[in-house]
């Protein structure tokens, strides 16, 4: 899969897997190993998707090691401020049973931008990688 | 946590938060799709080093787009369906593509798209496509801000 190299070095594969609006818990985690087997590399979800855990148990069942795998998930506005997004991500980690993400967005426009990022710019900084015990 | 980005914003939006923040985002993730191009903030984002990623690059097969007379044209001289035709528009902008499908078949159709490229005069007739409007809502009207907040 040709990869595109983000501001930060980091690879993206140029095609991904988004989720949004599969709904159905069976059907989510059956596409997700679908798409995998079919060659994706990269899964797009969010919070608000509440698909992160089906995503999560796909990821798992697939047998890929992670860093096969590009997991973007997103914050969701109604957690778009500081502490929200450090407890969120925790969350979507959480429910993606992973130790790290490879990219985190916030999701809309919306809310306090400015705090969440400095929250996100910590975890980034912090290496931040597994959920805090 | 390997890189952090944003989704949605406008460039404006982009530049009061790289303004105020040292980190720059990653990425943005937007609609982008025949009808509604971006031909504005694409390159604006990646002259500030930002990756655009499209969202809904069919628009959710909005306006015809599966059977527009236009891609469906063009899909014929490359042997490529409309979906591909449409992914390949998006990589060959170097835009990053999300494609959504719960059929394998059309999982393994939206992958196959890295193996031909269109030429710029097909570039253009897509180009000439854009409306400059979502095929869903804007973020900047305030009656969906109100919805999507509430």
């Amino acid at each position: 899969m040709q990869k595109i190299k983000l501001n930060n070095g980091v690879e993206i594969p140029v095609l991904g897997f988004g989720v949004f609006q599969i709904s159905n818990p069976a059907e989510c985690e059956r596409a997700v190993l679908d798409a995998i087997e079919t060659g994706y590399r990269h899964i797009d979800t969010a919070a608000s998707y509440q698909n992160e855990t089906q995503v999560g148990n796909a990821l798992r069942t697939s047998g890929l090691a992670r860093d096969e795998i590009f997991v973007t998930t997103k914050l969701w506005l109604q957690d778009a401020n500081y502490e929200g997004a450090k407890a969120q991500f925790e969350r979507s980690l959480n429910r993606l049973q992973l130790d790290y993400l490879d990219l985190y967005l916030i999701h809309q426009p919306y809310g306090d931008v400015h705090g969440a990022w400095r929250a996100m710019e910590e975890l980034l900084a912090a290496g931040r990688c597994a959920p805090l015990a | 946590m390997r890189a952090i980005g944003v989704s949605n914003f406008q460039p404006d939006r982009l530049a009061d938060l790289m303004a105020f923040n040292r980190v720059k985002p990653a990425v943005n993730q937007v609609e982008v799709n025949p009808f509604n191009q971006q031909l504005h903030a694409v390159p604006w984002m990646k002259a500030k080093g930002i990756q655009p990623e499209a969202w809904a690059p069919f628009a959710e097969g909005r306006n015809n787009l599966f059977t527009h007379p236009v891609l469906t044209e063009i899909g014929k001289q490359y042997g490529k369906s409309v979906g591909q035709v449409v992914l390949r528009w998006v990589v060959q902008r170097g835009v990053v593509a999300l494609a959504k499908s719960v059929h394998k078949e059309r999982m393994m159709e939206n992958i196959d798209v890295l193996d031909f490229e269109l030429s710029d005069l097909d570039m253009n007739r897509i180009t000439a496509m854009d409306t400059a409007t979502s095929a869903f809502f804007s973020h900047r009207d305030p009656a969906m801000v109100e919805w999507l907040t509430a």
